[in-house]
């Protein structure tokens, strides 16, 4: 845990360390503190985390981490766009999952106002094309 | 209790986000608002006596499926793949769109939807038919929840008799 903070020493990162079933085992709770987690699983709070947690399971440690970008985890206690990052680390027998996540609720809000203005125009189009035929 | 990831995807506007909504927390807007990135939430259903909870991912629509990223996809189980019945440019890209999926997530249960009924008239329909590149599977209207959970019922039953014969 100590040698990954210095890879990610920013402070809108949060880094988590999950058991096979996805308890957690160690957090740096620099963006939310895992007691708003209830003492629940990683499973349980993030049906994002459920849904793919077989193949975390099921990668070789020193693969390259599985980075999920632009999620929205609907917990109360994190609002907003997160990048996931996901590796298994340790050794065969022993391992952990290690669980990033970066905040960038900014970048993405900024890119939703974006892609609201454009896609609204595109449809607006779609319809102006449609309604002419 | 099994557990399986399902995507839904598409083009934008086409009402991924609505029927997610409506299926999930039996609620609809009117108003479009664009998705970015990923949500995930869960619902249990029993089919046929069979406990299943649905994992379901609202992705943001791309025009094209090869802009998705490829993360999203791993681990699933389920597509369903909407298109807008009133927007030719949504189903124009169908075929090689599930080409795509099914190259890359092989054995996959795909469910092909034309949503907003509540929009078009039979004529409109039985026109929209001709054009399409494949057959759907079902029509649904987010809005008035025609056919919503009969889809996602379904797609449910092809995810259980999936897992039966992997044991």
């Amino acid at each position: 845990m100590q040698q990954a903070k210095s890879e990610n020493n920013e402070n809108n990162c949060q880094e988590l360390l999950l058991n096979e079933f996805g308890e957690i085992l160690e957090s740096d709770n620099r963006l939310f503190p895992v007691q708003k987690m209830d003492n629940l699983t990683a499973l349980d709070c993030f049906p994002l985390v459920a849904s793919m947690f077989s193949s975390f399971l099921n990668l070789k440690i020193g693969d390259t981490p599985v980075i999920v970008p632009a999620v929205s985890p609907g917990c109360h206690f994190l609002a907003g766009f997160y990048d996931f990052s996901f590796s298994k680390i340790g050794t065969k027998d022993k391992f952990q999952i290690r669980w990033i996540i970066k905040d960038c609720t900014d970048k993405y809000t900024s890119l939703k106002g974006d892609m609201q203005i454009h896609n609204e125009s595109v449809l607006r189009e779609e319809n102006d094309r449609s309604c002419k035929r | 209790m099994i557990s399986k990831k399902v995507i839904l995807t598409g083009s934008f506007g086409v009402g991924k986000t609505s029927l997610f909504n409506k299926f999930l927390y039996n609620r609809f807007s009117e108003k479009y608002l664009t998705t970015i990135g990923v949500k995930v939430d869960k619902r249990n259903v029993n089919i046929d006596g069979n406990e299943l909870s649905m994992l379901l991912w609202d992705i943001a629509g791309e025009v094209s499926q090869d802009k998705v990223p490829h993360s999203y996809f791993l681990g699933t189980s389920g597509i369903i793949y909407v298109f807008d019945l009133t927007r030719p440019s949504t189903f124009m890209n169908m075929a090689r769109d599930i080409e795509y999926l099914k190259n890359l997530l092989p054995g996959v249960s795909v469910k092909i939807v034309g949503n907003k009924t509540d929009l078009v008239t039979p004529e409109h329909l039985a026109m929209m038919e001709l054009e399409l590149p494949l057959p759907y599977d079902i029509l649904t209207s987010a809005k008035t929840g025609d056919q919503v959970e009969n889809l996602f019922y379904a797609l449910g039953k092809d995810l259980i008799t999936n897992a039966a014969s992997q044991v």
